[in-house]
């Protein structure tokens, strides 16, 4: 342990002040340099500058900053190329079974493209299926297949179903020319089928009485 | 760029005799404000000490996880996700926040050469503080936080805090408004503000987070206006406050320009308030909000500059006494970290830079940067002030606070060294589409490696800065009959290899 110093020592070279304890520090009067005062004109132009160049004139609803449209007023617009949204949707829910080429697998999951059921001119019974479903034989392209398809009611939106069918049903490398499908549509049989869940998924013979 | 006012211009008026120095009070005012100011202030500091120690390991443990995640996950006390808000919370209230307001009140008695009033208030004030602190911190490892960044501590603290605060406040506020002198000092311009912007900040956060909950992306604006405001409108006006005084003050020199000082401290009670919303770029809130700050970011630029160059231009032809003034050292890392932090803080404000920055380790390199690169090595520096006027027992050995400050320059210019470019790094890896997120977090950990390298050197520098501590106060205990207001108490810690 070393001895301690003796504090107040003084540094080689004393403060200005005699007793730096009782003296207290002060600003000293003097003008500003020119280059200080052109440089923080500067900084307040440029923060000027880009306040009014991306302040998207204090809309509320513009979030992009580099917007001067306002958003169109009245309800937001939800157009979606149903096309597109369920390409995407087939490939996440649709395609692990039925496959991305719509081929689906030999004796467990049948085909899409080229089925009656996906392209039926009413798609109510479509609709049905993938709402609660589907169990039991049932004859696809002339083969039986027999294995259970899950419900989508909960996970799916009317509008998700709508697209999902729209694409199948419109789908051109699979020579598809159905009508499409919309939200509407989806929307009716999902109130006329609502009390189907406690029953279990759809059987073949069943879907005709939809219609 | 060198100021022209350094030359004087013909119509430059020799100092007036108020601008000569301010002759302070008699040594025997001094002692009374001293003999105030000492049960609070050193509880406040030691408290804050204790609580810097208590981050340190937190800190460290959270730091290690990041790199060897399965250390230590059988607790759930001790998972990361608990330990990060402790570490926060102990270095931000714990230790931050006392040595600011114990820096604060004494500031304010000197200044205003006012004892505080009723002494015993702030003692309890500082009491319930720590009180607050221990049931917060035992929450947080309870498992019980608020999920708000910085305001984690679960919401039956924050009356406990905010009154302790009040208590503290109240027995400062004879001294704060005491004018004896024609004008005021700059630090007290800085002081007054803090004092009256911290309650201002912690409540209006809390009723808006925590006890009035405002909606969703409402909440986060509030969240980021209150994190950005409790280090600008809190911690850096102490420390600015705190520079002010002490750099003059050790040099034994005025500060260089009165009008200087009034801009930098005119910016930022404009523009300081603004902030926050730059770290939202891209969320779902309105432009213009985010714009705001950023615009206000730009114009605190003014701030930075002014006070940097005035601290610069006080120091100028002085730095050489940074060989045997050990406090001033930490003055001045903290007043040129300031500067620093100033001008990074501006840049990743702008979208272009945000961009890339935002969400990932350089946010944290840069709370480190002003909290600890600036505001701490200040607060550090004023400890060291401080203490031995209450003690009124020296620093035991300057040969430690050397070695505190060295091992505290080295291992913050690792940390922020390797956080930096590491964050830029991450950044710019996030927004390639090619690369896929799991590789972008493998790409952290040799940056995250060095990180917890560099808190072990922090980690030594804070348990020599504690040892030292301890043993100031086993000294004066030992010497009980030494009078308190004894002239070797305004030691100016001198070098060791200076002393005779
Ligand atoms: C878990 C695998 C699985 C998934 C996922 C699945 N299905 Fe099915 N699907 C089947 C099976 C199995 C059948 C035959 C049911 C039977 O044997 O009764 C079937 C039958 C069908 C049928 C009637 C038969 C045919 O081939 O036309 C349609 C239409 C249909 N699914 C559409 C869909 C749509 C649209 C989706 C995406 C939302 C989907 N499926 C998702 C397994 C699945």
């Amino acid at each position: 342990m070393s001895a301690p110093i003796p504090s107040n020592t003084p540094a080689p070279e004393e403060p200005r002040r005699a007793d730096p304890e009782g003296w207290e520090p002060t600003a000293v009067h003097r003008p500003l340099s020119v280059w200080m005062i052109l440089a923080m004109g500067g900084l307040m132009l440029w923060g000027g500058w880009y306040l009014a160049r991306y302040s998207a004139g204090f809309h509320p609803l513009i979030y992009d900053e580099r917007s001067s449209v306002p958003p169109p007023s009245g309800a937001a617009s939800n157009s979606v190329d149903l096309l597109i949204m369920g390409k995407r949707l087939y490939a996440d829910t649709c395609a692990k079974c039925h496959q991305v080429n719509g081929e689906g697998v030999l004796g467990q999951y049948p085909p899409l493209a080229g089925s009656e059921w996906a392209t039926a001119a009413n798609p109510t019974q479509a609709i049905a299926i993938i709402f609660d479903g589907l169990q039991g034989p049932i004859q696809v392209k002339g083969i039986t297949y027999n294995n259970p398809m899950v419900a989508w009611r909960d996970l799916l939106s009317d509008t998700q179903i709508a697209a999902l069918l729209t694409y199948i049903r419109q789908q051109k490398s699979w020579s598809h020319r159905a009508s499409a499908v919309t939200p509407e549509q989806v929307a009716a049989v999902r109130a006329a089928t609502k009390h189907r869940p406690p029953l279990g998924p759809w059987t073949a013979q069943e879907l005709p009485s939809l219609e | 760029m060198k100021p022209a006012s350094t030359q004087p211009c013909p119509e430059w008026q020799a100092p007036s005799p108020a601008d000569a120095g301010d002759p302070g009070c008699s040594p025997a005012s001094l002692a009374a404000i001293d003999a105030s100011c000492r049960k609070p202030i050193l509880l406040l500091f030691g408290a804050g000490v204790v609580w810097l120690m208590i981050g340190t390991v937190l800190a460290l443990l959270a730091s290690w996880k990041l790199h060897e995640p399965a250390l230590l996950t059988d607790h759930a006390w001790l998972t990361f996700g608990r330990i990060r808000p402790a570490h926060t919370h102990a270095v931000v209230y714990g230790f931050a926040f006392q040595a600011a307001m114990g820096v604060t009140l004494w500031l304010v008695s000197r200044l205003g050469r006012t004892p505080l009033w009723h002494p015993g208030i702030a003692t309890c004030g500082a009491l319930f503080w720590n009180l607050g602190m221990v049931i917060g911190t035992a929450a947080l490892l309870g498992g019980e936080s608020t999920g708000i960044e910085w305001l984690e501590f679960p919401r039956y603290v924050s009356p406990i805090l905010f009154a302790s605060y009040a208590l503290m406040g109240i027995a400062g506020m004879p001294a704060l408004g005491s004018r004896p002198q024609r004008r005021w000092f700059v630090s007290q311009w800085y002081l007054l503000a803090a004092v009256f912007w911290f309650p201002w900040l912690y409540s209006t956060a809390n009723i808006l987070l925590l006890f009035e909950p405002v909606r969703g992306a409402a909440q986060a604006t509030v969240n980021w206006w209150y994190g950005s405001n409790l280090l600008a409108l809190w911690f850096t006006p102490v420390g600015l406050g705190a520079l002010y005084y002490f750099v003059p003050k050790r040099i034994g020199q005025p500060v260089h320009s009165h009008a200087l000082a009034v801009i930098g401290f005119g910016s930022l009670a404009l523009w300081g308030g603004w902030g926050g919303m730059q770290h939202l770029v891209g969320g779902p809130i309105p432009a213009w909000l985010v714009t705001v700050s950023i615009a206000a970011g730009l114009m605190l630029m003014t701030s930075v500059a002014a006070n940097a160059v005035n601290l610069h231009q006080t120091m100028a032809g002085h730095f050489h006494r940074l060989r045997q003034d050990l406090a001033l050292r930490f003055m001045v890392f903290g007043g040129m970290s300031f500067a620093l932090a100033g001008l990074c803080g501006m840049l990743m404000a702008l979208r272009s830079i945000s961009e890339i920055t935002h969400f990932t380790h350089l946010t944290i390199a840069h709370a480190h940067h002003g909290l600890y690169a600036f505001f701490s090595m200040v607060m550090f520096g004023s400890i060291y002030s401080i203490a031995p006027r209450l003690t009124g027992c020296p620093w035991p050995s300057p040969r430690l606070i050397s070695l505190h400050f060295w091992t505290a320059a080295v291992g913050l210019l690792l940390y922020l060294g390797v956080l930096i470019p590491g964050g830029i790094a991450q950044g710019l890896a996030m927004n390639s589409p090619d690369i896929p997120f799991l590789e972008v977090v493998r790409g952290t950990i040799p940056y995250l490696r060095l990180r917890t390298a560099a808190g072990f050197v922090l980690a030594a520098s804070h348990t020599v800065f504690f040892v030292h501590l301890a043993w100031m106060t086993a000294s004066r205990v030992r010497d009980r009959d030494r009078p308190l207001h004894d002239a070797t108490a305004h030691a100016i810690p001198i070098s060791g290899g200076s002393a005779p």
